[in-house]
């Protein structure tokens, strides 16, 4: 659970959700479009993210489409794959 | 304003496919290209984009010129010869300078940044180096032009917005001439930028392909003289074609997608076709931005289905070139023009099979053609869609 | 070049919007200074930086929708919307509406945010928001964006040329019809890059700015951006731009009695201001009030429509011994 608490301060912080914080991210919801309201640009950067804190190389977009639908889908992602 | 067509009277050129206009077209018309791993930049990454790059260090240009404005100063020299713009005409005619360039005029010299960022104090050689860097203002000043100067930043459509501007201060009397077009060399920060967009290719671009992956960045330089119609005639130069239209809208959309249906784009086509005085019908060919990645390609390829004439050829000219960014308008202007000159569009290399998602398949052969009048597109970030409408002389 | 401002909005060391920059204007506010501390090749030195007073942005824009704009754009597009309120309109059709904004330097500090995001953690990592927003024009089409503008939209860096170039396109883009509106912007930023480079190019910078001593250096810089909104003469506005004589000999530019000059502390172009102050009747310099900036004009022409007693010519040296003068009129 901790984990996932980091996870999502780390993308408040490198997305720059403002005045957001970890509790106002539902596990469930989708990051993108009506959910948390990211877009493509936040995609490329969620990319970079992962790389940058977890080691995790993701460059298939259709792969992270899949694995950025929702929080929790993210948050196993990491735990199975993170190098960091 | 006057609103006949502007005469090109010169033109220069250097890229990956020549170090001038000749060579240039002679190489795209051949069919062959040459993308390449890139040797001036120096990259920590597990794959290789490569590039489009200009051969030539351009060791004896100007010392005291960056690699960008050497660029820009040995295609000037073209251009100004071509259009016999001697110490003479340069005395008695105002003479205007707009440059289009996306890292020409940015500080960030990257060893001094980090020797900066590590506290070690370095020279301030690459500042004043910067300072007098601006392509605009170095070409005015090398060549003691007096008139309107201008470097226009627009990301990926600041070449075409640049002889959009250049057209617009001759026509309402700011310059007799002008030498207009857009200048860019390859440097880290682009590169790596556009790798991280994930929108860089690590094979060979193929615009418009089903299976295009991304674009290949390119350097180069691309500058046309364009002069008042009458200036032309009084100095009795030739002019190899008119600049009739241009037209420039933002989509209003997305910092870096597109308008899904290419809002931004359709204005600013249907506006160089008002500026014109044709019709859609009339445009013989195009020049698509065409830069090979999925979003562009997507938007452009239904623009071009729903605007122009069922099956108009289209040619993305970045397949030799790679995505010069700011000099991508500049030398797809001269393309365009020599494809009516020459009566020939060049193949799209690259492109083999349609996407029904563009809904065009650009050119797959050397194509003859006749046309009149042709456009050339540009998409940039930020949503800005720049389109130029030139016009064969009847010669 | 001829048009009609009809609103200003300026965001700048006095504050942001026409209240507080004409109390700034009158003297009954202090410019915001801010004494950054500079490791320079000549040692620790202190240099004072004009830096942006932010005001009522939440007025204008939601804070979760400013998220992926950079210092930059917030304060471009603070002074954007502050020009349209500043105006009293509503844009009813997008597409005749211009933008047209220009910056001597450019979102300098994202730049620098860019190659920070590489230089600290790899190649590999190079942050895709930092570049995006790095681009010269990533100002003029957020503007764009975030007010729904869809006429032409561009972008100018060309240093003492830069006002000029936004000027004339903006005045041609009018008068030829092709808007009604132009949102035109001018505007530099401060990066700690710029303060080394200045602080090693002067081992002892000024404490205060005396722009109106020419040939002394006391050039200090500053960080601001102001938006006009514009329309063609016919339209009633705050003042109107009748003329322009640009890349003009100092010794041969008509002035009128009341002369604004951008002169900035900076012994370079100090004698072009030199000759302009020695020609005209009487003459102003505000350029204290905001710091020195390649955009700095913008602040004068600003201040210009503030006065009661029009015409005002406002002169910004260009480089090569050149002045640009704008004719301020009722």
């Amino acid at each position: 659970m901790d984990d996932l608490k980091e996870l999502k301060q780390v993308i408040i912080d490198d997305l720059k959700l403002e005045g957001m914080t970890p509790e106002d991210i539902l596990d469930d919801q989708p990051l993108f479009g009506e959910g948390l309201g990211l877009d493509s640009l936040d995609a490329v950067e969620l990319v970079v993210i992962l790389q940058k804190h977890y080691g995790i190389e993701l460059k298939d977009m259709d792969k992270a489409r899949e694995v950025f639908s929702t929080m929790n889908t993210l948050a196993e992602y990491v735990r199975v794959n993170r190098k960091k | 304003m006057d609103s006949r067509g502007i005469a090109v009277t010169g033109m220069g050129c250097i890229c990956a496919a020549g170090h001038d206009v000749d060579s240039t077209l002679r190489s795209i018309y051949s069919g062959k290209r040459n993308p390449v791993p890139p040797s001036r930049l120096q990259v920590n990454l597990d794959k290789v984009y490569p590039v489009f790059e200009v051969a030539d260090d351009l060791k004896d240009i100007a010392s005291d010129a960056n690699r960008t404005t050497k660029l820009a100063i040995v295609v000037a020299e073209e251009a100004l010869r071509q259009a016999g713009v001697d110490a003479e005409v340069v005395r008695n005619k105002r003479i205007g300078v707009c440059m289009g360039t996306t890292v020409g005029c940015t500080l960030s010299n990257e060893p001094f940044y980090r020797a900066f960022k590590e506290g070690s104090k370095p020279d301030l050689a690459p500042i004043h180096r910067y300072l007098i860097n601006n392509p605009a203002e170095y070409i005015a000043r090398r060549y003691g032009f007096h008139g309107p100067v201008s470097t226009i930043a627009n990301a990926c459509s600041s070449g075409t917005d640049a002889i959009g501007m250049a057209k617009g201060w001759i026509q309402n009397g700011r310059c007799d001439i002008a030498i207009a077009g857009g200048v860019d060399a390859l440097s880290r920060i682009t590169y790596l930028g556009f790798i991280s967009l994930l929108i860089s290719s690590t094979g060979a671009c193929r615009p418009f392909d089903v299976d295009r992956t991304g674009l290949n960045l390119g350097e180069g330089a691309g500058i046309v003289v364009l002069e008042h119609p009458d200036s032309a005639k009084e100095r009795g130069v030739e002019t190899f074609a008119e600049c009739v239209g241009f037209g420039c809208n933002a989509d209003s959309y997305h910092p870096t997608a597109p308008h899904p249906e290419g809002v931004g784009l359709i204005n600013a086509i249907r506006r160089a076709l008002h500026e014109a005085e044709i019709e859609a019908s009339d445009i013989g060919f195009v020049n698509a931005h065409g830069t090979s990645t999925p979003d562009n390609d997507k938007t452009e390829g239904k623009v071009i289905d729903k605007i122009y004439r069922p099956g108009i050829p289209a040619v993305s000219t970045k397949s030799y070139t790679g995505h010069t960014l700011g000099a991508a308008g500049g030398l797809e202007a001269i393309f365009t023009i020599r494809s009516l000159m020459d009566g020939l569009i060049p193949l799209t290399a690259g492109f083999e099979n349609v996407d029904p998602e563009c809904g065009i398949a650009p050119t797959t052969q050397l194509t003859k053609t006749d046309a009149r009048c042709a456009i050339s597109h540009s998409l940039a970030f930020g949503g800005n869609n720049s389109a130029l409408i030139f016009r064969r002389s009847r010669s | 070049m001829r048009f009609s401002i009809l609103g200003i909005g300026p965001v700048c060391a006095l504050g942001s919007g026409m209240e507080s920059f004409s109390a700034g204007i009158r003297g009954e506010r202090e410019p915001r200074i801010e004494r950054m501390t500079i490791e320079s090749s000549a040692g620790t030195i202190e240099l004072p930086v004009y830096q942006p007073v932010i005001e009522r942005m939440s007025e204008f824009i939601k804070p979760r929708e400013l998220r992926r704009l950079d210092g930059f754009s917030r304060m471009a597009l603070l002074s954007a919307y502050m020009a349209v309120e500043d105006a009293g309109i509503e844009f009813t059709d997008p597409s005749r509406v211009g933008i047209i904004f220009g910056s001597g330097h450019g979102p300098v500090r994202t730049t620098f945010r860019f190659l920070d995001s590489y230089i600290e953690d790899g190649d590999k990592v190079a942050s895709p928001l930092h570049f995006v927003n790095s681009v010269h024009n990533a100002v003029s089409s957020q503007t764009s964006i975030f007010m729904g503008i869809q006429g032409p939209c561009q972008t100018i860096s060309c240093f003492g040329h830069t006002a000029s170039a936004v000027l004339s396109a903006a005045s041609d883009w009018l008068n030829t019809g092709l808007v009604d509106y132009v949102l035109a912007g001018l505007g530099d930023e401060y990066c700690d890059l710029m303060g080394y480079s200045l602080g090693s190019m002067k081992a002892h910078p000024a404490k205060e700015m005396h722009p109106e001593i020419f040939d002394k250096c006391s050039f200090l810089p500053g960080e601001g951006h102001v938006t006009f909104l514009l329309a063609r003469d016919d339209t009633p506005g705050r003042a109107v731009i009748t003329d322009a004589q640009l890349r003009a000999n100092p010794d041969e530019v008509l002035l009128h009695d009341n002369v604004i000059l951008s002169a900035n502390g900076d012994p370079e172009t100090g004698n072009v201001y030199a000759k302009l102050a020695a020609r005209s009747k009487s003459h102003r310099i505000f350029t204290n009030k905001w710091g020195g900036m390649p955009t700095a004009i913008g602040f004068d022409l600003a201040a210009a429509s503030l006065s009661d007693d029009l015409p005002v010519s406002c002169c910004e040296a260009c480089g090569n011994g050149e002045v640009n003068v704008y004719t301020v009129s009722k």
